[in-house]
């Protein structure tokens, strides 16, 4: 089952509001941190390192979930469930730069550390909701 | 085993941003939503209808994962894992709802109905920035 990226869940993830991105620890239970976000269309694109705690719960278990507030009016957001469908180097540096220049500004460059090595994760959608206007109490 | 909350995340709860809160679905796969958030002391109190998938997950299963980016700072963003200790039901949970409405300016919230509202009370077990 796979779930459409529609035009307005793809603007959404265009604007400079954060993903909050949940990864499965390996006992199970969810971790959330916040992450920036893209998409090609199809998947929604984040960026991490290798050695984080992400890339390994990935490793045992491909079901995140992820959920946008747009930073300019919190109460029209999105949440996405899926799975994670391909884990790659191949373009994850030049994509941080992409992500750098979105977040931090068009002269913006990221601040790489040495020896890091930067991968894009990429996550196929399987359930999309959202709402426009009403605040979640 | 339970902690104590840092003081950044005491702030970022007692103040106006959402929560990112996750929880799990039937089949163990995670699911994320931004809400309303206050504290009680060392807890995270989450209200919400009960209708909500959320509400479902956290009956079947405890566990849970906060993340707040305050919009005006949002680095380091605040990470809490933890678990729901207890479930506030009734007219104390509407209690919960106009309190939490007051915390992101609802000047005169009306009441709901007490069979739409829940508050869940949780413990944090990891907290970050510590």
């Amino acid at each position: 089952m796979t779930a459409e990226l529609t035009p307005d869940t793809q603007q959404l993830i265009e604007t400079k509001s954060l993903a909050h991105f949940v990864t499965l620890m390996p006992d199970g239970s969810p971790q959330v941190t916040p992450v920036w976000v893209d998409h090609d269309g199809t998947h929604v694109l984040i960026n991490t390192a290798e050695g984080r705690q992400k890339p390994k719960n990935l490793n045992l278990d491909k079901r995140v979930a992820l959920s946008i507030a747009d930073h300019e009016n919190p109460y029209r957001y999105v949440q996405i469930r899926g799975r994670v469908v391909e884990v790659t180097r191949e373009g994850a540096r030049d994509h941080i730069e992409k992500m750098a220049r979105k977040y931090m500004g068009e002269q913006a460059q990221y601040p790489h550390r040495e020896g890091e090595v930067r991968i894009l994760i990429k996550i196929l959608p399987e359930h999309i909701e959202g709402r426009a206007a009403r605040p979640r109490e | 085993m339970a902690i104590p909350l840092s003081e950044g995340a005491k702030k970022a709860l007692d103040g106006q941003s959402l929560a990112h809160v996750a929880t799990l679905m039937k089949d163990g796969s995670p699911q994320v939503t931004p809400v309303w958030v206050y504290r009680h002391g060392d807890h995270v109190m989450i209200s919400t209808g009960t209708d909500r998938i959320k509400t479902r997950n956290l009956e079947r299963d405890p566990r849970v994962a906060v993340s707040i980016a305050p919009v005006d700072a949002p680095f380091p963003p605040i990470l809490i894992r933890g678990r729901v200790i207890k479930i506030i039901r009734g007219e104390e949970a509407v209690d919960g709802f106009v309190e939490v409405a007051k915390k992101y300016g609802q000047t005169d919230p009306q009441r709901p109905p007490a069979a739409e509202r829940v508050v869940y009370e949780i413990e944090a077990t990891h907290c970050f920035p510590k």
